[in-house]
């Protein structure tokens, strides 16, 4: 490219840009992979490898239900599950590298499932194996024929707190051996994620336009999306979907994880989270960029922001029997208001940053 | 408009005719696009192959297609859905020729059309209320006065393109019913590409995604080749992880020929493809895939998939200057020339004070 017409270019537009704040400092490539270096290595992998660890536990605990099937070892694999659960809550806003190979980001969780699909396809597999005394048991051929809904957490959710469905837990000689080995696939999942990420680095080693990213701003710009971009998924999908607008028409079912009762466990481990992306990596993290580029004040509501929502998510309380009162209706909206707030917040920190999160792929046509 | 931005608007206009200096004779290819800068201000951006820029001209809100004008030195652009204007720009003075208005009740849907003598101007519009689509007829060498408008022969029109003899209009009808971009009608949805005869107005063929599985998918983009082959860009409202096809071919008179794409590039254009473009020849075509980051090719002589480029945010495509190679903008300011054989990039220009916007029009 030849030098001087892009340097004309640049001249003719930069006078369109006069308005800009002069004294602002922009970011260099040296920061910027400080900031991606901070957040593998104190947020993602340390992310991903308690959901492996997690998960393992859950497959140990599920197998041990197996082997001696007591009520006891039931409840313990039960509450494993909302353990694990959890240490995925922590990680599922990472959307970008070894997760999204294969599938394996929806295999773990799919989610919402409008049609049901995880409901039809958990209760034709029982139902095969029940009628072909299914002895061949469920390995890797099976898992690579299977629909995403029945490889991942919501279907071990069903398999464990369903009621119409745990009515076959005994009756179903190939209920156990499927549980055990969807954990297991999930812990194999999981595990994998988690290693892939070491030869991952190489990605954040060398930057280059041939390369996975073309500069350190180009790595930081996944990782602040998945910082920006879920907030308001967190308040249109798992709020507001199943409370809807009015509390006689709320639809708890339609919430993420009703069957366990962690729908607002969910939220608040989602929240927290992002909290920690944001502000809780010691050296240098979102906050501290902020700060360093004369944004102190928006940096610092967005930090009162979060902390202001983990408040308030922690008084709010799982629904009994599916229902909200009035009040924790309330409580609910405001959760999504300030959900929307901080959203806006965020995305308006993007501009001292100088990130661009992504124009046409955020709201084409 | 708001007036905080319109005097964005003002200060922009003034500005922009500071530049008509810049307009040079050049026998280099040069390209338009809209835009947006920090500010938020929207721009048509005209620069050629060396990454001069040769025009920039304001305008009131974000806008969609840019089309050059067969015979006269002018830019056509329109806004983006629901699109309240459409201006022509003089190119060598970067002054506006006319403001185009829309009908009440209706709205420009982002596409527009330039019969082969310059003559007419075409628009894919729909009812605000319903989305019912129109092609609607404007007469340029009659104070660009509206001569007719007919059904497009579906909700929810988007791109539209002349047929190689300019006789029938080729129009992809999204499907979707939208009032203010929400979106209203997902599960009951429809979309088709229809042929109409500009002669009879009358609808001579028209397909759709055949089986209830594909009821979702949007047919948005399209374009046609000089063999009447049109290259079809979808966008699916369904599952993620469902497996439909996004882009495909149809030649008239056939059922829909799906183009092929690999398992592990599918999952990763997370249901919507953004531009379609055949190069030169005509064999060979590109499909933008912003939402997964990458620009997919195929050769259709021989019914192959040949590779993808990954382009950030890349959406605009547009013909290179040999058979086989495209120009292509993204949303982070760049712009590429990719091989499609090698799927290698070249780059044209970089600007991160702008972010190019949905499509990218070849000028000369």
């Amino acid at each position: 490219m030849q030098q001087q017409t892009i340097v004309t270019l640049i001249a003719l537009s930069s006078v369109l840009s006069n308005s800009t704040n002069a004294t602002e400092t922009i970011l260099d490539e040296q920061r910027w992979q400080e900031f991606n270096q901070a957040a593998i290595s104190q947020h993602i992998i340390p992310s991903y490898q308690q959901l492996a660890l997690q998960s393992k536990q859950l497959n140990t605990k599920i197998s041990g239900y197996c082997a001696v099937p007591t009520q006891e070892k039931f409840a313990m694999a039960q509450q494993q599950f909302k353990q694990s659960l959890q240490s995925w809550q922590k990680i599922q806003h990472i959307q970008f590298g070894p997760v999204t190979l294969l599938m394996r980001n929806f295999s773990l969780q799919y989610w919402p499932d409008k049609k049901n699909l995880g409901g039809r396809q958990l209760g034709m597999v029982l139902k095969n194996a029940a009628q072909n005394d299914f002895q061949d048991g469920f390995d890797n051929e099976f898992f690579a024929k299977a629909s995403v809904a029945v490889k991942g957490y919501p279907a071990l959710e069903r398999l464990l707190f369903d009621k119409k469905i745990t009515l076959q837990l005994h009756s179903n000689p190939s209920y156990c051996q499927l549980m055990s080995a969807i954990s297991k696939h999930v812990a194999d999942n999981a595990q994998s994620i988690s290693d892939e990420w070491q030869a991952e680095l190489a990605n954040y080693d060398q930057y280059s336009e041939d390369d996975t990213y073309e500069s350190s701003l180009e790595a930081a710009t996944e990782i602040l999306k998945a910082l920006v971009e879920p907030i308001e998924a967190l308040s249109d999908g798992k709020i507001a979907a199943p409370l809807g607008n009015e509390l006689a028409k709320m639809r708890w079912r339609k919430s993420e994880s009703w069957r366990s009762e962690q729908s607002i466990q969910n939220l608040r481990s989602n929240v927290a989270t992002l909290h920690n992306l944001y502000s809780g990596i010691a050296g240098v993290n979102t906050k501290q960029l902020l700060t360093e580029n004369g944004a102190v004040t928006l940096g610092t509501k967005i930090e009162a922001q979060f902390q202001q929502l983990t408040k308030l998510l922690a008084v709010i309380k799982e629904p009994e029997n599916m229902q909200y009162s009035q009040a924790q209706f309330v409580q609910l909206q405001q959760a999504q208001t300030e959900l929307k707030q901080l959203s806006s917040s965020l995305l308006a920190a993007m501009k001292p940053l100088e990130v661009n999160l992504g124009f046409n792929r955020r709201d084409g046509d | 408009m708001q007036r905080r931005q319109f005097n964005t608007y003002l200060t922009s206009i003034l500005l922009s005719t500071a530049f008509s200096g810049v307009a040079i004779a050049s026998t280099e290819l040069s390209y338009a696009s809209a835009s947006v800068d920090k500010e938020g201000q929207h721009w048509l951006v005209v620069f050629n192959s060396s990454a001069v820029e040769k025009m920039r001209y304001p305008l009131p809100s974000r806008a969609h297609q840019v089309i050059k004008h067969p015979i006269k030195p002018w830019a056509l652009v329109v806004a983006r859905r629901p699109g309240q204007y459409l201006l022509v720009v003089d190119l060598t003075t970067a002054k506006l020729v006319k403001q185009v208005d829309v009908a009440q009740g209706q709205d420009f849907c982002g596409h527009l059309q330039i019969s082969q003598n310059g003559r007419y101007l075409y628009t894919t519009e729909n009812t605000t209320q319903t989305s019912q689509g129109l092609v609607v007829v404007r007469d340029m060498h009659n104070q660009f006065n509206l001569v007719q408008q007919f059904s497009s022969g579906g909700i929810g029109p988007h791109q539209l393109k002349l047929s190689a003899d300019g006789n029938t209009m080729v129009v992809a009808n999204g499907g979707i019913h939208t009032l203010d971009r929400v979106k209203l009608n997902l599960e009951s949805m429809q979309s088709n590409l229809s042929y109409i005869d500009l002669t009879t107005q009358k609808i001579t063929e028209q397909v759709a995604l055949p089986g209830q599985e594909y009821v979702q998918l949007s047919i948005r983009h399209i374009d046609v080749n000089n063999s009447d082959k049109t290259l079809i860009a979808m966008q699916y409202q369904g599952e993620m992880t469902d497996k439909v096809p996004l882009v495909a071919t149809h030649q008239r008179g056939q059922p829909l020929q799906i183009l092929a794409i690999p398992d592990q590039e599918f999952y990763q254009l997370k249901q919507y493809c953004g531009s379609a473009c055949f190069d030169r020849s005509g064999n060979t075509v590109a499909v933008s895939a912003p939402k997964g980051d990458k620009i997919l090719f195929w050769n259709l002589a021989k019914n192959q998939f040949l590779g993808s480029t990954k382009v950030r945010d890349g959406c605009g495509i547009t013909q290179g200057e040999s058979n086989a190679s495209f120009v292509v903008s993204s949303g982070r300011g760049k712009v590429y020339k990719i091989q499609a054989n090698t799927q290698k990039k070249q780059p044209v220009l970089n600007n991160k004070s702008i972010q190019w916007d949905n499509h990218l029009a070849l000028m000369s």
